[in-house]
């Protein structure tokens, strides 16, 4: 069944063309990566989804409902996680402190609880009282994954999630992905590390100056010509 | 260890407040009671801006607008409504929270320096209202002889000491819950707070009514111990001794801004000799404060406290 229904998107910043009618869905438990060189509009994409900026033209639809209209924390609240490339935690609160702030329906106990669950999960509950602002750039990013996760997403959008961060952090975080995948969880994946997207997605979507150029499984991505072309410029 | 440690911190504060306390009624030092009254005003003035500033984010320059209108409002519905003095502060409550809420609704589009600038304008436009509707505001001149708290001081003493610990202990409550730290996330990082539900708009908005709220208390309070109020309650002069109690005292803390008025206060009474140097004075110790102690004497004094606390390696 089809989760993430994006039409027609559209975004100018002063007359450049940022997002060109660009076209994709995201189906349940499925993982969805999209690649393309720097400024090819797929930050921004994310950005459109998570209503972070507003979009120009198009539609965007959540399990068949339409939520052109809602704004940034009503999307995240209806079920679209988000995390970024350059992570947005909150530096001068706890590690604790950042899981406490996703607002969640739970009483106190339950919130204290899931939050310890997942710090364990992510392997950081002995830094729960270390500022946020003191971790290292992976440590960082698994915070910001475990975060988001108290919300429990049934989307989660991904922002260069290997970026920056040991080989032994991104193994875990693909194992983390992987897992919630199996959960019913459903990702949309921005990256440049080529090696883990092509082995994490079910599908991959290309994108170059704005549009969509290619979209298929990773294998027919690995072989098309044009994305060749693209990367390599020949 | 540790609880034991922090309940020895909340005894030894509270027989310091104790003492300060019974201190007026020992020595009956009038002048020094008359500072201290002015101090606790100002005090629930820099905690209630913290919690727009040092916890939210937003770099308001209207809140001494904001502190006028309350005591105008309140010395207003002295004079016209025959209302009691200790009611009247209340209504300068209520009065901050509703231009609080316009404020922080208009507000919300503009950020950091642009904000600054907005309220700084609210501040002028303030100045400019009061004098040109001297009928009612008494101009430059003010409103006199409005019904006071009480003829004697101690009494006042008391209830803005109450006034003040009850702002203190509010505000703290505030922040510490998770209202609080939604607030402080969205200082941080505003788009970091969205993607995980928080709703930036109320929570700016909320932080805007309460210190307001508190603000315009602070304006009731004044109001009704001077007996007066004129314009120059918008003078420039009161918001820069403001941010030099939010600078000096440690801001994000409430507890700081409002031992911030102790500091600015008392420093200015007793360097009355050296005039108009004494604002020059306090500037060079705000960059100076901080330079050496960023957490201004909040930090400090907690730096202190934990002192024994580290000694042991007994950390949180």
């Amino acid at each position: 069944m089809t989760l993430l229904q994006v039409e027609d998107l559209v975004k100018r910043f002063e007359g450049v063309i940022a997002v060109d009618h660009v076209s994709f869905s995201v189906d349940e438990s499925e993982i969805v990566g999209i690649i393309g060189p720097n400024g090819s509009g797929k930050t921004t994409t994310l950005n459109l989804i998570s209503k972070l900026i507003e979009f120009d033209e198009g539609e965007m639809y959540f399990k068949g409902h339409s939520f052109s209209k809602l704004k940034a924390h009503e999307i995240a609240l209806m079920g679209i996680g988000r995390t970024f490339q350059i992570t947005r935690l909150f530096r001068s609160l706890t590690v604790l402190e950042n899981m406490f702030v996703p607002v969640i329906e739970a009483s106190k106990e339950k919130k204290h609880k899931e939050a310890l669950e997942w710090l364990n999960f992510v392997g950081l509950s002995h830094l729960k009282d270390e500022l946020a602002g003191n971790l290292s750039g992976g440590q960082q990013k698994l915070l910001e994954i475990a975060r988001v996760m108290v919300m429990e997403p049934v989307l989660l959008l991904m922002d260069e999630p290997f970026a920056g961060v040991h080989h032994s952090i991104v193994s875990k975080i693909v194992e983390l992905i992987n897992k919630l995948r199996e959960e019913g969880k459903s990702f949309l994946i921005v990256s440049h590390d080529m090696h883990t997207i092509f082995g994490l997605c079910d599908r991959m979507i290309v994108m170059n100056e704005g549009k969509k150029i290619a979209e298929g499984d990773p294998e027919e991505i690995r072989r098309d010509k044009e994305i060749i072309r693209v990367y390599l410029g020949v | 260890m540790k609880k034991m440690w922090n309940h020895s911190v909340l005894i030894l504060a509270i027989l310091i407040l104790l003492i300060y306390a019974v201190y007026p009624v020992v020595t009956g030092d009038s002048y020094l009671i008359r500072v201290f009254i002015l101090i606790h005003i100002f005090a629930i003035l820099a905690a209630s801006m913290d919690i727009i500033v040092g916890y939210t984010g937003q770099l308001t320059a209207g809140h001494t607008a904001i502190w006028g209108w309350g005591a105008f409002f309140g010395a207003w519905s002295i004079v016209y409504l025959n209302i009691p003095p200790v009611l009247a502060i209340i209504i300068g409550g209520v009065v901050g929270a509703l231009l609080g809420l316009g404020i922080g609704i208009l507000c919300l589009r503009f950020r950091y320096l642009l904000l600054t600038l907005v309220t700084f304008a609210i501040l002028i436009l303030s100045y400019a209202l009061a004098r040109q509707f001297a009928s009612i505001t008494g101009g430059e001149l003010g409103i006199h002889g409005i019904p006071v708290l009480s003829t004697n001081r101690i009494i006042v003493f008391y209830i803005s000491l109450f006034v003040l610990i009850a702002t203190i202990v509010s505000l703290k409550l505030i922040g510490r819950s998770e209202i609080g730290m939604r607030m402080r996330a969205i200082k941080d990082n505003e788009e970091g707070a969205k993607v995980l539900g928080v709703d930036v708009v109320k929570y700016k908005v909320m932080a805007s009514v309460i210190g307001s709220f508190f603000a315009g208390v602070a304006g009731g309070l004044y109001t009704t111990y001077m007996g007066s109020v004129g314009a120059s309650i918008f003078f420039l002069d009161h918001l820069l001794r403001l941010i030099l109690m939010w600078g000096i005292g440690g801001g994000g803390t409430i507890i700081g801004p409002a031992l911030g008025a102790y500091v600015v206060i008392l420093l200015g009474e007793y360097l009355r000799f050296i005039e108009e140097y004494r604002l020059i004075l306090l500037g060079i110790a705000l960059i100076v404060i901080l330079r050496v102690f960023p957490a201004g004497v909040y930090g400090v004094l907690e730096k202190i406290l934990s002192y024994p606390k580290r000694l042991r390696g007994d950390h949180k």
